[in-house]
């Protein structure tokens, strides 16, 4: 189980032929189609893996969230696969239903979670999602060192980033607000900048 | 009455303690304060007596349920808690020994601070251990504290306090 | 239907993985194997290129009911899947999906027949070709649904043992043993 991301040009809508929701439709997926781990086990693994990157990295937080945010990012380039072959939706027209996707599919698969989507931005580029609960940080109190410069949760936006780009939306994705930090809740903002037309596979109309 | 809990790492390096006191309970006189750590290290010899016997309550009497080395298919962790193990010039101290090897220790002092013999309530306290050891190992799955490193967090402090409020003095 | 050579061309056309299932009379040269890699693409690129725009108008202006029953490919069976106890990777028992499910290539190549063959072509969104050639010419709606189920099917074995192989380089030439043996069980139990 990983955290996954989404989908396409602004994204598919319902499901492809059969009228299901979306909602119905990923639900389906994780709850029949999708292997499933211990969640402490996963927890713990993320967890020692940025504790030890904290320690390699001297303690210097932002390089830890760079390294996070690339390590997440070959994970979107490779998981974007997973996702597509799972579901098979077809291209998203808008931004818009690219949210929803990534919300309500794409997160729902990977880490069972629905993100709220709010937050638009006038011209319809720029979204955040509010996560009300994150598996990856069960357990979890930042040091006070690391609470003002740490997104412990960092290697999200770099999946976001990498499976976007995948699927030719070049985003730029990053954390404004955490529960660990304090905040009232975690925010994940996603930037569309541009569609990378030139990318986009023949036979796409 | 006032208590002084602490949790000994499994090297015996003190990881954690406080003081419990309320406002209409008398504190520990101070000339003891600084002997409570002596005192409770004292008693970890006991603890480690007790730690390899088949039956480690059966001085107590109230509990049968077999000893610190139990069977692995038993899940229950009664016999964790072992009760009073010590005493002091009148104050008592009780112990409790996780399954890692780390010692939750405390000391009573009875109220009146007058040297009696101080009462220990075996289910209070019990619970109060139970609680704490989970508490501790919610601390445990925390990526950024490593085993044996003094606890720091505010949280599991403050928790440990509302607990020792709701169970000890009351 | 038979499968005779499954291909895999990554999106800027390079051949990743050629493999054949049978000891055919025709090989090919691993140039040759190339040079039809980058054909494929060519010509995908070309058709989605002549695709009349007049049809392309109206697609766009249908409904989208009408499009996406257009564009579904209804599912097929579990084709290869052998029992509910088969390791899926992933994925759980008893089969990678269940539903119908569109095809991201609208005006792209899809399938080539001759008289002697026929050769399936499905596109992933990422922009990976999956290329099946078969021993019989058919050109049915029916092989030609089974086909891109069956493609699918490898996609998510792709997805599975080559995508999340972390020693994999992307767009690099496959070489995955637990991929070759999954995927020639696969073809066999078809």
């Amino acid at each position: 189980m990983s955290s996954g991301s989404g989908n396409v040009q602004n994204g598919p809508a319902v499901s492809t032929s059969s009228k299901k929701s979306l909602r119905v439709f990923s639900d389906d997926i994780w709850k029949n189609k999708t292997a499933k781990i211990n969640a402490e086990l996963f927890t713990l693994t993320y967890g020692s893996i940025v504790s030890q990157l904290c320690t390699d990295f001297q303690r210097d937080f932002n390089k830890v969230n760079d390294q996070l945010f690339a390590m997440g990012y070959n994970i979107g380039l490779r998981l974007i696969e997973d996702f597509l072959a799972r579901t098979a939706l077809p291209r998203c027209d808008t931004l818009v239903k690219t949210s929803e996707v990534i919300s309500k599919c794409a997160f729902k698969i990977f880490l069972n979670m629905t993100p709220q989507v709010s937050n638009w931005s006038n011209n319809k580029d720029v979204f955040s999602l509010i996560l009300d609960e994150n598996p990856l940080s069960d357990f979890v109190e930042l040091p006070m060192d690391a609470s003002k410069e740490l997104w412990y949760s960092n290697i999200l936006c770099g999946v976001l980033k990498g499976a976007m780009e995948m699927v030719q939306l070049d985003c730029d994705v990053w954390f404004v607000s955490d529960v660990l930090r304090g905040d009232q809740h975690s925010e994940i903002r996603v930037k569309l900048n541009r569609i990378l037309k030139d990318e986009i596979p023949a036979g796409e109309d | 009455m006032p208590c002084y809990f602490a949790i000994i790492g499994s090297r015996d390096n003190p990881i954690y303690e406080a003081e419990f006191t309320s406002p209409h309970l008398n504190s520990f006189p101070s000339e003891l304060k600084e002997l409570n750590p002596f005192i409770l290290h004292a008693s970890l010899d006991i603890i480690e007596d007790l730690q390899w016997q088949s039956n480690p309550q059966s001085g107590v009497g109230t509990n049968t349920s077999g000893g610190f080395l139990r069977s692995r298919h038993s899940n229950n962790n009664d016999n964790c808690y072992l009760s009073k193990i010590d005493h002091f010039y009148g104050l008592a101290i009780t112990g409790y020994l996780s399954y890692g090897n780390m010692k939750f220790v405390m000391i009573h002092s009875n109220s009146a601070g007058n040297g009696g013999t101080t009462q220990i309530d075996d289910p209070q306290v019990r619970a109060f251990y139970q609680e704490v050891h989970e508490l501790y190992v919610k601390a445990l799955l925390n990526p950024f504290y490593k085993l044996n490193d003094p606890i720091t967090s505010p949280v599991f402090d403050s928790k440990v306090r509302s607990l020792a409020k709701k169970y000890l003095t009351k | 239907m038979a499968i005779q050579t499954v291909l895999i061309i990554n999106k800027s056309g390079g051949l990743v993985y050629q493999r054949d299932f049978l000891a055919s009379s025709t090989k090919l040269s691993s140039n040759d194997y190339l040079i039809l890699a980058g054909t494929l693409q060519g010509v995908t690129a070309i058709a989605s290129q002549v695709t009349p725009k007049a049809l392309q108008i109206s697609g766009s202006n249908l409904s989208k009911a009408a499009n996406e029953t257009e564009y579904s490919i209804p599912y097929a069976g579990p084709l290869g899947v052998k029992d509910q106890k088969e390791d899926m990777g992933s994925f759980l028992p008893p089969d990678y999906f269940t539903d119908s499910f569109a095809s991201w290539s609208k005006s792209g190549l899809k399938h080539v027949t001759t008289d002697q063959f026929s050769l399936f072509l499905y596109q992933s969104m990422t922009g990976m070709k999956f290329v099946a050639i078969s021993t019989q010419s058919s050109t049915s709606n029916m092989a030609v649904s089974f086909a891109e189920n069956f493609l699918r099917k490898a996609y998510c074995l792709y997805a599975d043992f080559v995508m999340k192989n972390p020693f994999y380089e992307p767009e690099m030439p496959i070489r995955c043993e637990l991929f070759d043996k999954k995927l020639t069980e696969f073809v066999q139990h078809l």
